[in-house]
């Protein structure tokens, strides 16, 4: 593990406020960090292509973050944080294998950033509920959808759970699981499973699959109810021949909070595999 | 560069990835989604000082409410306020522990009774200088929505002694919300939503 030897190379041992400075607090953060919008100390930083990407008019730019970074400084540090962005206590990321991946991600020419609108990454929830009077566990899936000039939402996109297996939507910008539900461990599909009556206006459009329509016939029989969140994972599946899973790792450490915990290569038609066996969506 | 010489870069693994840097070249980009309104650096931080400022309206009230020193009187008040900081009583407080798979959520009335009742003669609530803010993102609803994490100790003292101590991850739904004065001026409200509680490994 050469690279995680020299990427903690000025690693010291770290008092409890810088433990909890470098811990990765929220998803949002990890997307932050692992676009080197900010370092590992909280400071935030410009993306010098920023304004390539469509999301910041130079006119909004705070003039104290004016002496901005160049492409190829903002690259460097880039390297330098986002081996902090994994988890190291697997022992699951060879050089092999870590050292593509981030010269994909920090290609100079093209360097990836991932923005909280892409298409194509999901979280993976897996969760407890009650049913006939038993605790049983379920995996939900779900996406962000944003409707135009108004606003995004997560909505339930795939379910599995083996007990699933056996057994005109009206939109109402009321009934959402609101955009930052995921900080909040999905305590939304707390209230979205007992408004059985519009269970279905939390939900993807159009097309379920078949697990997903028997768990809203079984919400609407009010034979389900949540109960809570028992683990999040994030997939990740929008950059270019690579799949990566973000976990949480609660820790006595300066490696903690939402690091990525698997990468894998993976070509178009895997990634559709991917999605029907792993996140149980249509592809 | 500052941040530079915090990392004290390392050239080991800079060296290590310019020799595979050609051979790994990307041209495909990443799909992106519809677009929405982003919000600007001057309007983030102001959404973000006034979330902390909220929050820590909260802490304070919480501090009244489990203090034995605070009278009766003193904390049935300090519970009305910061029932009155929630978008509705129907918001909710889940508790969860690192050691324990249990998971309790109160209703934030039922959450505030019980801090009440703490049998400790008093009680320390330090919250770390180190606060996280999300970014704050519109959703269907036509609501704003953001996530304060706040790290905090607490530490129960019986008789000058400490009985019990954790360190805590908060996160606070931060909810802004457009409504309408006497006047029908319409104005941006900021209010609290559900909290997370979390028992962390720290010490």
């Amino acid at each position: 593990m050469i690279w995680i030897m020299l990427g903690c190379f000025w690693y010291q041992a770290l008092g409890q406020q810088e433990k909890i400075l470098w811990r990765v607090k929220q998803l949002d953060q990890f997307i932050g960090r692992f676009n080197g919008e900010e370092d590992l100390w909280g400071d935030q930083l410009i993306i010098p292509d920023l304004s390539a990407r469509g999301q910041v008019d130079e006119d909004t730019l705070d003039t104290n973050f004016q002496d901005s970074i160049t492409v190829a400084a903002h690259i460097r540090l880039r390297r330098n944080i986002l081996p902090n962005l994994i988890d190291h206590s697997c022992g699951c990321f060879p050089d092999s294998l870590f050292v593509p991946f981030l010269l994909t991600i920090t290609n100079q020419s093209n360097p990836i950033y991932l923005d909280f609108y892409d298409n194509n990454w999901y979280a993976k929830v897996k969760g407890r509920v009650t049913y006939e009077l038993q605790e049983m566990e379920i995996e939900l899936t779900l996406q962000q959808e944003y409707i135009t000039n108004v606003g995004s939402k997560w909505v339930i996109g795939g379910a599995y759970a083996p007990w699933l297996m056996d057994t005109n939507r009206v939109p109402n910008p009321e009934k959402i699981i609101h955009p930052m539900s995921h900080e909040m461990n999905f305590l939304a599909l707390k209230r979205a499973f007992r408004d059985h009556k519009n269970i279905e206006l939390y939900a993807i459009k159009p097309s379920w699959t078949d697990q997903l329509r028997n768990l809203f016939g079984l919400i609407k029989k009010q034979k389900l109810s949540y109960q809570h969140t028992r683990e999040i994972t994030y997939h990740f599946l929008q950059v270019p021949g690579w799949i990566f899973v973000v976990q949480h790792f609660d820790r006595n450490t300066n490696n903690a909070g939402w690091l990525i915990a698997q990468v894998m290569p993976a070509t178009a038609a895997e990634k559709a595999l991917y999605k029907q066996k792993t996140l149980h969506l249509i592809p | 560069m500052v941040i530079l010489r915090k990392y004290g870069f390392s050239i080991g693994l800079y060296l290590a990835l310019m020799v595979h840097l050609n051979s790994f070249g990307q041209t495909e980009s990443i799909p992106k989604g519809n677009q929405p309104k982003r919000f600007t650096q001057f309007e983030q931080k102001d959404l973000e000082e006034r979330a902390l400022r909220l929050t820590s309206t909260l802490g304070k009230y919480i501090q009244t409410i489990a203090n034995r020193a605070s009278s009766n009187n003193e904390k049935q008040e300090a519970v009305e306020l910061a029932i009155l900081l929630f978008m509705s009583e129907d918001k909710v407080v889940e508790v969860s522990n690192v050691h324990h798979s249990k998971i309790n959520i109160y209703e934030i009335r039922d959450y505030l009774n019980r801090l009440w009742t703490m049998y400790y003669d008093d009680i320390q609530m330090k919250w770390y200088d180190i606060t996280y803010v999300s970014d704050f993102k519109l959703g269907a609803d036509g609501k704003i929505y953001g996530v304060a994490t706040i790290y905090q100790v607490f530490k129960g003292f019986v008789e000058g002694k400490v009985v019990y101590k954790d360190v805590t991850k908060k996160n606070i739904e931060v909810i802004l919300e457009q409504r309408e004065d006497f006047d029908k001026n319409v104005y941006w409200a900021m209010l609290l939503g559900d909290i997370t509680v979390e028992e962390t490994s720290l010490e």
